[in-house]
């Protein structure tokens, strides 16, 4: 089961990721471009696997990752817990708090469900600013541990990047799976997946829980990378602009949401004019989305070569 | 261990979709349920599958209560189903598409399938092993890398079956499996099937292709408006005079066509069908047929349930898929949408009187049709309207929901008037109407059609479509079985005939 084609897009991430790092290295400003793209990409996968492979268009994925960039914030500073521990509850938590949460709201439509998650988000950043001297309140929390590896630009950049291949290797894994054949299931056909013996709510969660740790280990590196975590580190706009990216990529393979993140971060780096660049921002994403409706991954249909192995698979 | 359904009833708001049904099925057994549209087959299939809850009465396997268990639930304990459209995903290989059928009964959990655990691993190789073995001996492996897109129906329905027989049931539930099929897929699909219950596997179908179901069910059951009208063999439940009542239709009376009519039909047809095809997705209903409606004229559109009369009548009206020609007075019609064939004076009254508006009231309902005619028109029509349907200017001021059957039934007229139309469909008007009102919807189709209005109306009831119609065509299976003079109707077995496809010739 286990072919070339499940692990092509882990190691393209590494191997772009290693070039990219080659280029950048000592440039500054790259650097830490590269390693917000990398972040980026980990809350695009979120999407990728709650909206992209099981159909549950979340906008929370901010507040998860800020519920993760939050838990592992208040181990460290206040408890002097390890990143590492840290590293687990951030993943852990968002999850617990994902499942329950999905079987109430799993059955809503597109719309109720973006409604949902997003009152989420809002009664999560509430609470975060109410939260007093346990969350921070309105000032946020400062003086967190770097990251756990050596501290210097080049094994950050190693570190997130090849965090994002792992996840993604993970990802491809799930996907050529029985059980990511079982969530395509739910996505395309929830009565089919019922007749086929799944249960569709328990799955539905399930992907939603997935999706929310992913999206923790996304804000457990920005935590611990920025060092710094106030409310609007991981607000609501952030939740948009994830969703945004990894629809520009394309939501339902593996690959487009890392693709997304690093298109859409580079436009908005590179986009001229300081106050009008949110207007040719807007422009590009409204013609990626008019040009490939099913994001930027779909282009590769175009390819003579990639496009006849569609559909197919090396036995 | 037997599959039983015990006194089943199922009720939606207010309607008894199923009262008090019972069927059973054991190993190796292949019981088939019949019955027209609405007669509950579909609700009795889902009851006991777990997509529809029981208002009371009990489904047990092997004696135990499957009542409290969800639908995914009953199929770990072997109970497999199928669908009348079957779901499919167009990009998904034929492989993907049965292993997707594994995907239930899988033991490995999320981190088997993220970490690639060797349980993980292990589960899908068994499982894509499984599927393969399925494949060859549905004799598909050939397929597999095809994209079910690609497929016609009558594959695709064997790897619906596939699909199905993935989690090894005990027990395999079809949804009308032969619709859409042709009679060489028909074949292939009741020999695997026969096969199928000769290794044990229980089978229950529900099915209105009356000869599909002869040829393969030990036992039949037929269901007329959620209830249970005969049980026994297939062959012995057809001889039934109940049956083949229910198959043809009739009225209290059952009288054939009364004195031959005044040739209202002459001169050139007014509407012109030729190869009319209809389809409903990928599903091919209605194939190439020939139609001509006459001014004047009355074509009455027979057939059983299933053979495509409303698709048909969907395919004029420019609402089912359709290929083929429309003419109206020589005028191509067939490429125009549908509101733009109601401007050429094509106007459709679905069954059950499906173009009122039921929570508004009778006056309003009017208005509505009537919104774009003004002035003399109007007012002409009016009158017209009044003439016609005295007893319903008597409700103006009631809700559409609250008048009888019969009534709604002349409501709907009234508001197709309202469209001028040149061709009236009428798909099956009578549809849940006491035989008392049969007369005067008579008297008011007769008038309609005096008025120079062409009519296509298709009936299950043929002796009621006799006593109006000045020609009969016969659908059977998507094609025409029978042309003929409505004096036809009354030999009886040579309708049956025409019914069940047997007989293609044509009569003057």
């Amino acid at each position: 089961m286990t072919r070339y084609s499940t692990f092509a897009p882990a190691l393209s991430i590494l191997g772009l990721a290693l070039i990219a790092g080659l280029v950048v290295t000592g440039n500054l400003f790259w650097v830490d471009t590269s390693i917000l793209m990398a972040i980026y990409a980990l809350l695009a996968l979120s999407v990728g696997v709650s909206f992209g492979q099981c159909g549950i268009l979340s906008v929370a994925q901010a507040a998860f990752a800020a519920l993760g960039a939050y838990a592992t914030a208040i181990l460290t500073t206040r408890f002097g817990a390890s990143p590492w521990l840290g590293l687990a509850a951030a993943m852990i938590l968002p999850a617990a708090f994902a499942y329950p949460f999905a079987r109430l709201v799993t059955n809503m439509s597109h719309l109720g469900l973006a409604m949902a998650t997003m009152l989420f988000g809002h009664m999560f950043d509430i609470a975060v600013r109410e939260g007093g001297s346990f969350t921070g309140g309105y000032i946020g929390i400062s003086g967190l541990p770097p990251l756990p590896v050596p501290y210097s630009p080049v094994w950050h950049h190693a570190l997130v990047w090849g965090i994002v291949a792992l996840v993604v290797l993970s990802l491809s894994l799930l996907q050529a799976s029985p059980y990511g054949a079982a969530l395509k299931s739910v996505r395309t056909d929830a009565l089919r997946a019922e007749a086929d013996g799944i249960d569709v709510a328990h799955a539905r969660s399930v992907a939603l829980s997935l999706s929310a740790a992913i999206a923790g280990l996304g804000g457990w590196l920005y935590a611990h990378y920025i060092s710094y975590l106030a409310p609007e580190s991981l607000g609501a706009s952030i939740s948009i602009s994830v969703l945004l990216m990894a629809m520009v990529g394309g939501v339902a393979t593996i690959f487009g949401p890392v693709l997304g993140a690093v298109v859409l971060t580079l436009l908005s780096t590179l986009l001229p004019g300081a106050e009008s660049a949110g207007m040719f921002y807007g422009g590009a994403l409204l013609l990626v989305l008019l040009i490939a409706p099913k994001g930027l991954m779909s282009l590769r249909d175009w390819h003579p070569l990639t496009a006849t192995h569609k559909g197919r698979s090396a036995k | 261990m037997r599959l039983e359904a015990i006194d089943a009833s199922v009720r939606f708001g207010g309607i008894q979709a199923l009262s008090d049904v019972s069927v059973a099925v054991g190993p190796g057994e292949i019981t088939a349920v019949v019955g027209a549209n609405g007669s509950g087959k579909s609700t009795l299939f889902n009851a006991i599958t777990g997509f529809v809850t029981l208002e009371k009465g009990e489904i047990r396997l092997g004696g135990q209560s499957l009542n409290r268990l969800s639908a995914h639930r009953r199929v770990h304990r072997g109970l497999s189903r199928t669908f009348q459209t079957p779901r499919i995903d167009p990009e998904q290989s034929v492989l993907e598409a049965v292993m997707a059928g594994g995907a239930g009964a899988s033991r490995s959990r999320l981190w088997d399938a993220c970490l690639a655990t060797p349980r993980g691993l292990r589960d899908a190789r068994d499982i894509e092993a499984h599927a393969w073995q399925v494949l060859h001996d549905l004799g598909l492996a050939e397929l597999a890398h095809q994209p079910m897109g690609e497929m016609p129906m009558g594959t695709v329905r064997l790897i619906d079956v596939g699909r199905a027989i993935m989690g090894k049931p005990a027990f395999l539930l079809l949804d009308e499996p032969a619709a859409g099929l042709s009679h060489a897929e028909q074949e292939v699909l009741k020999a695997k099937i026969r096969h199928l219950a000769e290794q044990g596997v229980g089978v229950l179908l529900v099915e209105h292709n009356f000869r599909f179901v002869t040829d393969l069910a030990d036992t039949m059951t037929v269901l007329q408006n959620g209830k249970v009208l005969d049980q026994g063999r297939p062959a012995e439940v057809a001889q039934r005079p109940d049956f083949i009542r229910l198959y043809l239709g009739s009225t209290g009376t059952d009288r054939p066509a009364a004195a031959p009519k005044p040739t209202r039909a002459a001169g050139a047809p007014l509407m012109t069908c030729r190869g009319l095809t209809a389809s409903h997705g990928r599903i091919k209903v209605c194939f190439d047929v020939d139609l001509e409606v006459p001014k004047h004229g009355v074509v009455a559109l027979l057939g059983a349930n299933g053979a495509g009369k409303s698709s048909l009548m969907g395919a004029i009206a420019g609402l089912v898929k359709s290929g083929g020609s429309i003419l109206l007075d020589g005028q191509e019609v067939h490429g125009l949408p549908a509101h733009r064939r109601v401007e050429k004076g094509i106007c459709f009254v679905p069954e059950i009187r499906g173009n009122i508006f039921p929570t508004l009231r009778v006056d309003e309902n009017l208005e509505i049709s009537q919104r774009r005619l003004s002035g003399d028109d109007l007012g002409t029509l009016k009158t017209e309207l009044e003439e016609l349907f005295p007893r319903l200017h008597e409700r103006l001021d009631s809700e559409a929901r609250m008048l009888s059957g019969g009534e709604q039934q002349m409501l709907a007229l009234a508001m197709a008037l309202a469209q001028k139309p040149r061709v009236l469909l009428l798909d099956e008007p009578t549809q849940g109407l006491a035989p008392a009102v049969y007369d005067t919807l008579e008297h008011v189709i007769a008038r309609i059609a005096g008025q120079g209005i062409g009519v296509l109306l298709a009936e299950q009831n043929a002796a009621f479509a006799a006593r109006l119609a000045d020609h009969v065509v016969v659908l059977a299976e998507g094609h025409v079985s029978l042309r003929a003079d409505p004096g036809l109707l009354a030999d009886r077995e040579r309708l049956m005939r025409a019914y069940t496809g047997a007989d293609t010739e044509e009569a003057a």
